[in-house]
């Protein structure tokens, strides 16, 4: 065969195709790069003594890898073709908007959100339970720190008022020092506790109050970036209506 | 225009099948005679490919005299129709365009 020296540029020039190609399905690269290769075959059969500078020719002819690649996508469909990002990016400046407003004032955000309709229902819900449920946390952290000081001072008005009274077969000499000797004690302890109690509490009303909602802003705007990557797989096969200015089919 | 180019060309090569089969390399030389038709002649396949994943087009392998076998291209009635339908769109649209561009042209001398 006279064309097996110019092999090697052939071959070359259909690996870069195959590498451009690389996002296609295998089953569509392995295709346009039979059909290419046909058409080189058949492009040097038709020339009576092919040289370097007529394979040089043909593939200049076919296009460039890149071009191929591109017009492939968009003639398949498979990413980035034309009409696609537009469609996905619609969310844009309000979703912003309502993001930055969930991480920092989140009941305006969280009506913002409510408002776009480029979070499904779900996430909607998921954003609005985080800082609800950081209010919630703070809420109930906030009241039980009044019920334990009430629940103490009892403990404390009980054993001194009652003590002495109802246990009056206990030697009095004996009672009175227990008596004394419990209230020392029990500041003690829940002075410790109110330490642990006063850090816990900070990080319960931070991330209540800051934490969650952040959190839920994070959510809302990952879940704005993920139907993007998706949108442009579902949506990419069927987009090939951009390439025809009309209907192809007649029922 | 490189869009409008695009979408002529689908419907060139369906009515190019509408007349008779053809494989790959014969339909690019009957496209490269129109110019500005073709511009990349590899792009033809990635449009083939897609007009047969549409049911426009359908293929069949055959045998050629001298090298490796040769896939033929050939309309199927879902084509025939896209190609009828598209040529009365065609044929109204390119009406409205002449005649606002001539309209315009008598306006202008």
């Amino acid at each position: 065969m006279s064309d097996d020296p110019l092999r090697p540029l052939v071959e070359r020039y259909l690996r870069e195709v195959a590498d451009a190609l690389s996002d296609l399905l295998p089953a569509q690269r392995r295709e346009i790069l039979d059909d290419l290769r046909t058409h080189i075959h058949d492009a040097l059969a038709a020339v009576p003594d092919p040289d370097e500078a007529t394979v040089r020719s043909i593939l200049d002819r076919l296009g460039t890898p890149d071009e191929l690649a591109r017009e492939a996508r968009e003639r398949l469909g498979i990413v980035g073709s034309a009409p696609e990002p537009e469609t996905a990016r619609r969310p844009g400046l309000f979703e912003t908007i309502a993001v930055v407003a969930t991480a920092i004032v989140w009941p305006i955000g969280l009506v913002l959100v409510w408002l776009s309709e480029s979070w499904q229902t779900r996430d909607k819900l998921v954003a609005s339970a985080l800082p609800l449920l950081g209010l919630a946390l703070v809420v109930l952290w906030v009241t039980p720190i009044r019920v334990d000081s009430r629940v103490e001072s009892y403990e404390l008005a009980t054993p001194v008022t009652y003590s002495p009274g109802a246990e009056p077969s206990v030697a009095p000499p004996v009672g009175t020092p227990t008596v004394l000797a419990t209230p020392p004690s029990h500041p003690r302890t829940t002075v410790e506790r109110a330490n642990w109690a006063s850090l816990l509490g900070i990080a319960i009303l931070l991330g209540g109050s800051f934490g969650l909602p952040f959190a839920s802003a994070l959510y809302l705007a990952f879940q704005l970036r993920r139907p993007k990557t998706s949108a442009l797989h579902t949506g990419g096969t069927s987009s090939f209506t951009a390439a025809g200015p009309s209907p192809r089919h007649v029922p | 225009m490189s869009q409008m180019r695009r979408g002529a060309l689908e419907y060139c090569v369906l009515a190019l099948l509408a007349r008779r089969e053809y494989y790959g390399f014969e339909l690019v030389q009957e496209l490269s005679r129109v110019d500005a038709l073709l511009t990349s002649e590899g792009t033809i396949y990635p449009l083939l490919s897609r007009l047969r994943r549409e049911g426009l087009v359908e293929t069949e392998w055959r045998t050629s005299p001298a090298g490796p076998p040769r896939k033929y291209y050939r309309l199927t009635p879902a084509g025939r129709a896209a190609l009828a339908a598209f040529r009365q769109q065609w044929i109204a649209f390119r009406q409205a365009v002449d005649g606002l561009l001539d309209s315009l042209e008598g306006e202008t001398k």
